[in-house]
């Protein structure tokens, strides 16, 4: 047997110390980080890299697409924009938060949305998140169409702190001076003049006094201005602690007779806490416990969407797709059933792939894959996973992706990409011939994507609905008003696929019922915001036929211009 | 016969001096009304008229005195510059300078406070470095315009009726301003049958009604002071109540639907008056041990006064004949789900030990506030 173990101690330097929080565990870690996920009720998504929440569907009779920018900062002033796809004689935008566990009732009236001037159709407004948790953002449109309501749920977490830049550590620095040599001063000019009678000169004794009084002064200052500055350290101490951080796991391959097994492990203070819970339990996402992504590290050149079991209480296996041998990151998915849904993030060491694995993409057989499989034996690969080596990074910059099958995907780019600015992600399929692709539902969605940055500091799992959960939205949808929260639907995910399988009913439904009045079409449309600048890799994957295609395309996002 | 009255004050006193009293009196107002536009509204902005009058506070105190500085170095009478501090190469009056130096630091903190919501969150609490530096400026104003008037007073004592009159009011500002800062901890009633309300009034209070019973030309000096500070608070209470406000903030745990006031002031006209009675029968001449013995006793006696009054009233808000409009005890902030906790005691009770603490604390206080009235009643520039 061949183990190749990588933990977080031991990771990708730069991704470690983005996602790990080496060195940074916070004081009472455990009991803050378990109040705040007790708090969460509904789900919401946590990508790595960005809380934003992307939403294109239906308020009632109008088409539109919602963008909430969350703060970073809580509590802190979320930006929700609402753009109107379709329909027409829009009157009025309005926006809410709701807090999972008041509901309606403890809401404060809706903002009304106000129109962006130079864009039609688009409105925006300011949320205010004042406590982390789950939110559902209501949005609410009214016109000649009717009124129409759709919700949108967003997580508020804390996920950044904010560095003071040097010219404003100078400036303040600068300011603080003045006012501590000022302060002195007075002191000086009160001990030393201000008893004296009017046009009297002090004498010696009155400067010498107005002199100590300023040392000592300057002592009861300074010691003032220390004992600020281990305030300001507690408070920015206390606040980390509270930041969101990627679980702690342990990634593992075992190899035997040549068939490797990934098997990643929740090693984490918080996820025990919350493991102890009775709702502690998994929820499944498009009817799978986890949705895991392996992106071979450096070229990211190879490229895997599996459903890990789950085996025991803290650990998931798969079987490894025949992928090309590497080092490769790991992102998965999981939703608790108390609404928080952490991206799980890890490497591991892929050992050369079987030789009787073809390397292309693929549905597996499922439990009858037999031969074509990358496993005949052993744990069970789900039907649903897939896998594809793709062109190194960087080179697939063309907006057009020529398929081993023959197929094309193309990247119709309209527009200028920066960071911070809403986009859409639109991709077309052709076949060899140059007809359009039909494409169907894979896992209860028209597509898959994944929106990654080089360095893997950013990751987002996203469907053409936006990145959001439907199962979360349909359940805040049905609870609204009642304060109670939303119940989770069945399954309890802890007898590996079948709790999922037993769950995928309700989500699987309801995605059926978003995707069913779609005509056949060969487009597929993501809403997305680039959270920062750098090298992007955007994985796209559809199903045709009984096949999963997978395309990549690169891009480089850069600063917004400025306006 | 307003414009008679104002004509006698303008003329009694420079409009420096009134401009820096009319700041500290918007400062103050203006965070008490900050504060309930946060248990009743709860979203705010820069242009919130409550944070309107605290930089209007600030603008005003700035300009007016760094108006009077450049007046008196550049422009002065000999008499004016004669009545004067220097600071670095600059002249005018102690106060002036305070008040510059509390504009100045209300200044600082804004970009400071902006800074801070952008890295931790949205105010959510009173206490925050950035509003330490906020409140240290809004003091210094405070007490910048005291010492404008003090210097007014002490000029002519017996001659200064407008100057020892606005040393009352500024003195009250005072007090009122220490008794905002510290209203977590001493201002709700539920609070005031415990050790901490005990041990922080007895820091606070003290020092303050000594300080200013010595620093007053008027016999009444302390007791006029805790009168303005009651007043005050309570015109903010009986005005506030009477407009409409709705939270705009989840989650929202109570309905409001009128800006939630304070609690009822503190009745300090009780420890005011015997620091008043007891401080004023020291003569003039008397030596330090006498004076110091004075003021412990001044500071115990006020605990003691504080006690017997407070400790029943505060049951007595908590009950049912005080919830109503002139006492406000039934008003709570839009963040307090509605509960039995309203109106009992919160907090661990008053023990032999901390009482023993607190009477300690008191008379150390007073001694403070004895040194600060003693220097207070010789300020002349």
């Amino acid at each position: 047997m061949t183990v190749w173990r990588h933990a977080c101690a031991r990771g990708h330097r730069g991704l470690r110390s983005r996602v790990c929080g080496a060195g940074r565990r916070p004081m009472g870690g455990a009991i803050l980080v378990t109040g705040l996920i007790v708090a969460l009720g509904p789900i919401a998504s946590a990508h790595v890299g960005t809380s934003n929440a992307y939403f294109d569907g239906a308020a009632g009779p109008y088409e539109v697409r919602v963008i909430v920018r969350t703060p970073g900062v809580i509590p802190g002033l979320a930006q929700a924009s609402v753009r109107i796809l379709g329909g027409e004689g829009v009157e009025r935008v309005t926006v809410r938060p709701l807090r999972s566990d008041v509901g309606l009732e403890g809401a404060p009236p809706p903002d009304i949305a106000g129109p962006v001037p130079g864009e039609r159709g688009l409105y925006s407004a300011e949320l205010w998140l004042m406590t982390a948790g789950s939110y559902s953002v209501e949005v609410g449109v009214a016109g000649a169409e009717g009124d129409g309501t759709v919700f949108v749920p967003v997580l508020a977490v804390a996920e950044r702190r904010l560095a003071m830049s040097p010219a404003f550590s100078v400036g303040l620095a600068a300011a603080g001076l003045f006012l501590f040599v000022g302060a002195v001063t007075i002191i000086g000019a009160a001990v030393r003049e201000s008893v004296l009678e009017p046009g009297r000169e002090p004498d010696s004794r009155s400067r010498w006094k107005g002199r100590f009084a300023m040392a000592g002064f300057a002592i009861v200052l300074g010691v003032l201005l220390g004992g600020g500055w281990i305030w300001w350290d507690a408070v920015d101490a206390a606040y980390r602690s509270r930041m969101y951080r990627p679980w702690n796991t342990t990634a593992e391959v075992t190899a035997t007779a040549g068939k490797p097994l990934l098997t990643l492990a929740i090693d984490d203070t918080d996820w025990r806490a919350i493991e102890g819970l009775p709702d502690a339990g998994l929820l499944p996402d498009h009817g799978k416990l986890m949705h895991m992504f392996l992106v071979r590290s450096g070229d990211l050149s190879a490229f895997a969407h599996v459903h890990p079991m789950r085996e025991g209480r803290d650990t998931f296996t798969v079987p490894l797709p025949p992928l090309p041998a590497g080092e490769y990151r790991i992102y998965a998915d999981i939703v608790l059933e108390n609404g928080f849904a952490p991206t799980l993030v890890n490497t591991a060491r892929v050992p050369p792939p079987d030789p009787a694995a073809t390397g292309q993409s693929q549905v597996t057989g499922g439990a009858g894959a037999g031969d074509d499989g990358p496993q005949a034996a052993g744990p069970v690969p789900d039907p649903d996973d897939s896998w594809a080596t793709l062109r190194p990074h960087g080179a697939s910059r063309s907006g057009s992706y020529a398929l081993p099958s023959g197929r094309t995907v193309r990247w119709e780019r309209d527009g200028r990409i920066a960071v911070d600015e809403e986009t859409t992600l639109r991709f077309s399929v052709t076949e060899r011939d140059a007809s359009a692709s039909a494409l169907e539902p894979y896992m209860g969605m028209l597509s898959h994507a994944a929106v990654l940055r080089d360095d893997g500091s950013v990751f987002v799992h996203l469907h053409p609905a936006g990145s959001i959960n439907l199962t979360a939205q349909r359940r805040f949808a049905e609870s609204a008003g009642t304060g109670a929260g939303p119940q989770p639907v069945g399954g309890n995910g802890r007898a590996g696929r079948g709790g999922g399988q037993a769950a995928q009913g309700a989500a699987g439904r309801y995605d059926e019922q978003v995707h069913a009045a779609s005509r056949p079409t060969n487009t597929v449309t993501f809403p997305f915001v680039f959270p920062a600048a750098g090298a992007y890799r955007i994985v796209v994957q559809v199903k045709i036929g009984e096949a999963v295609e997978t395309a990549a395309f690169d891009v480089a996002v850069g600063e917004a211009p400025a306006s | 016969m307003i414009a008679a009255s104002w004509r006698a004050v303008s003329g009694a006193v420079p409009w420096p001096l009134l401009a820096a009293a009319f700041a500290s009196t918007s400062v103050i107002v203006g965070v008490i009304w900050d504060i309930s536009w946060h248990r009743s509204i709860g979203r705010d902005s820069f242009w919130t008229p409550a944070h309107m009058a605290i930089y209007l506070g600030g603008v005003v105190a700035g300009l007016s005195c760094g108006w009077l500085v450049l007046h008196t170095t550049f422009a002065g009478s000999e008499r004016e510059r004669a009545a004067a501090v220097s600071f670095w190469g600059f002249r005018g009056p102690l106060g002036a300078w305070v008040c510059i130096w509390g504009a100045l630091a209300m200044v600082v903190s804004a970009p400071l406070d902006e800074w801070w919501h952008n890295a931790y969150g949205l105010d959510v609490e009173i206490l925050s470095p950035p509003h330490m530096v906020l409140a240290f400026g809004i003091s210094a104003v405070s007490i910048g315009a005291m010492l404008m008037v003090l210097a007014r007073q002490n000029a002519a004592p017996a001659a200064s009726r407008v100057p020892r009159a606005l040393f009352v009011y500024t003195g009250g500002f005072l007090i009122l301003q220490a008794a905002t800062l510290f209203m977590e901890y001493i201002g709700i009633p539920n609070l005031q049958h415990g050790p901490r309300y005990f041990f922080t009034s007895a820091a606070v209070f003290p020092f303050l009604l000594v300080g200013i019973a010595r620093g007053a030309a008027s016999r009444w000096g302390a007791t006029g002071a805790a009168g303005v500070y009651m007043g005050v608070t309570l015109l903010m209470i009986w005005i506030l109540q009477l407009f409409p406000a709705q939270p705009m903030l989840a989650p929202i745990m109570r309905q409001v639907d009128h800006m939630v006031p304070p609690s009822f002031p503190i009745l300090l006209v009780a420890p005011a008056l015997v620091v008043d009675l007891i401080v004023n029968r020291v003569p003039a001449g008397a030596g330090r041990l006498r004076w110091g013995a004075t003021a412990v006793g001044a500071g115990i006696a006020a605990m003691l006064a504080l006690t017997a009054v407070q400790w029943p009233f505060a049951e007595f808000l908590l009950a049912e004949p005080a919830r109503n409009f002139f006492f406000a005890g039934d008003q709570f902030g839009y963040t307090r789900a509605p509960g039995a906790y309203q109106y009992v005691f919160w907090g661990r009770p008053m023990t032999a030990a901390a009482a023993g603490w607190t009477g300690l604390t008191a008379a150390a206080s007073a001694l403070c506030g004895l040194w600060l009235g003693n220097w207070m009643a010789r300020v002349r520039r």
